[in-house]
Formats: structure tokens, C-alpha cells, sequence
């Protein structure tokens, strides 16, 4: 018994801990809230803790954490429905079954040059931020910790074309964001 | 659009080619056709600015040493 939990504190200390600030970085960027995120990240330690047995020493640590904190984070948010985003995100998912022709989901959204060079920080942050919680989800796990799509999708439990499919359609909604934001500033004209 | 069929295909390219999901042989075949290719040059650019973008507006946070001190003394007890 003892012997088990000396093993657990060395994963913790090998593989677990040295995750916290990309978890913490993941946790704040759905919460929008440093309270909300030190809870996330406690319960997600907790949670990896009381199920040690079920992970394979010297795998993917940070994957196995990520999917922890994103599940506990879909049960306790969405539940609740406490965040406007997240209870808006069914009519765009939902809706989704239809594939990429589906003219609703362009097949490529032409992001125009001076959006690159007007764009103050803030606005961009604001428009990643009204993103659907599940693409604002994609987008931080491939873009911000450059998971691959593989390891996307066993965070998510999705197949690894939703993956795709849902990534596309996460940037290509951004871009529009950018572009209404920059048509409503008057950095771009139609 | 060299050989690519359309827009969608040449936009679906550029994505895999950035998220590092394209085979070795499928990499260079790309590279090649846009050094060839000005538009596929161009729209590779600007995804590349795109995703900067997003990656310097999302903020990167830190774990307070208080935060793990407190889990750790909490798996520890339990």
C-alpha cells in the first residue's frame, strides 16, 4: 500500500506537476476566471490522483490531465449552464452533422490583410473568447499546446475527423468574428 | 491552383500542413507546389498570420506555488 503510493507521488512529481501552468493556462482561457481556474486545476489533481491506477506510467501525462480537466469542466459548466457561451453552443454543434458543403460552413474564410495590421489585442482576445465553448476548446488544444489531432481526439472522445471538421469550422467562425469587428471599427470596408 | 482542384483543397492543405498532419511525402509535395504557386503561397501566409494572432492574444498563465502547495498537501492527507 505504501509502496503504491510512493509510486503515485513519483508520477506526480515526474509527470503530473510539471503540467500545471499548460493546464492552468487551458483552465483560466474556459473560466475566464483565476477562482474558477484554481478550482478546475484542484479537482483535476484530485481526480488524476484517485484514478493513478488507470494511467500507463511514462504515456501521455498531458494529454491524460487535459481530457481530466475538460470532462470535469463540461460536467460542472455546462450543466449549469453558467456561462452564456457555453449554453449557445448546441445550435452550432448540434447542427453540425451536416458536412463541410453545408453552405452555412464555408469551405474557406479569406481573412483580409488589414485585419492583421488594425487589430488591437483586446479585440482579438474578445472574439476568441465568444467562440462556442467546444471550438474555443479545439482551438486552444491544437493552436495554443499544439496537441495533434490524435491526441485531440482521445481528449475529446471524438473521432479524429470531427476533430478536423470542428477545428475548421472554429477558425473559419474566428476569421468571421475578426472581420465583422474590423467592418464595425471601420478598419475594413466591405 | 497547380495540383490542387479548387480553393477548399488548397485551404484544407495549408491547415494540415500547419497543425504538422501531413506525411513527410505529402509535406514536400506541398512545399513545392508553393514555391511554385503564388496563390498557395499567399494563403499559406496568411494562416500563418492568423494563427499568430491567436497565439499571442490567448493569455499564458501560471500555476501559483501556493495553488500546487495546497493540492499537494490535500492529496497527501487524503
Amino acid at each position: 500500500m505504501e509502496k503504491q503510493q510512493d509510486e503515485s507521488y513519483e508520477v506526480f512529481e515526474k509527470e503530473f506537476w510539471p503540467q500545471a501552468d499548460a493546464l492552468y493556462t487551458f483552465a483560466f482561457n474556459l473560466t475566464h476566471d483565476d477562482n474558477d481556474a484554481d478550482d478546475l486545476i484542484q479537482e483535476t489533481y484530485m481526480k488524476a490522483f484517485q484514478s493513478i491506477n488507470s494511467y500507463e506510467k511514462g504515456t501521455n501525462p498531458k494529454a491524460w490531465l487535459f481530457k481530466i480537466l475538460r470532462n470535469n469542466f463540461i460536467n460542472k459548466y455546462r450543466s449549469a449552464s453558467r456561462r452564456p457561451t457555453v449554453s449557445s453552443i448546441d445550435d452550432v454543434i448540434l447542427s453540425a452533422n451536416a458536412d463541410d458543403e453545408d453552405p452555412k460552413y464555408p469551405t474557406h474564410v479569406d481573412l483580409r490583410t488589414e485585419i492583421f495590421d488594425s487589430m488591437m489585442g483586446d479585440e482579438v482576445t474578445v472574439s476568441i473568447n465568444s467562440l462556442p465553448v467546444d471550438f474555443r476548446i479545439v482551438i486552444l488544444l491544437c493552436d495554443i499546446e499544439g496537441f495533434t489531432y490524435e491526441e485531440i481526439a482521445s481528449i475529446l472522445g471524438v473521432p479524429i475527423g470531427t476533430v478536423r471538421s470542428r477545428l475548421h469550422r472554429a477558425r473559419n467562425l474566428l476569421k468571421n468574428k475578426l472581420s465583422e469587428y474590423a467592418k464595425a471599427k471601420g478598419y475594413i470596408k466591405d | 491552383m497547380g495540383i490542387f482542384k479548387n480553393v477548399k483543397e488548397v485551404s484544407e492543405r495549408v491547415n494540415l500542413y500547419l497543425d504538422y498532419e501531413l506525411s513527410t511525402s505529402e509535406e514536400k509535395e506541398f512545399i513545392q507546389q508553393v514555391k511554385t504557386d503564388p496563390a498557395c503561397q499567399e494563403m499559406l501566409e496568411k494562416e500563418e498570420k492568423f494563427r499568430r494572432l491567436i497565439r499571442t492574444n490567448v493569455p499564458r498563465k501560471t500555476a501559483s506555488p501556493e495553488l500546487i502547495q495546497a493540492i499537494k498537501s490535500k492529496i497527501k492527507v487524503g
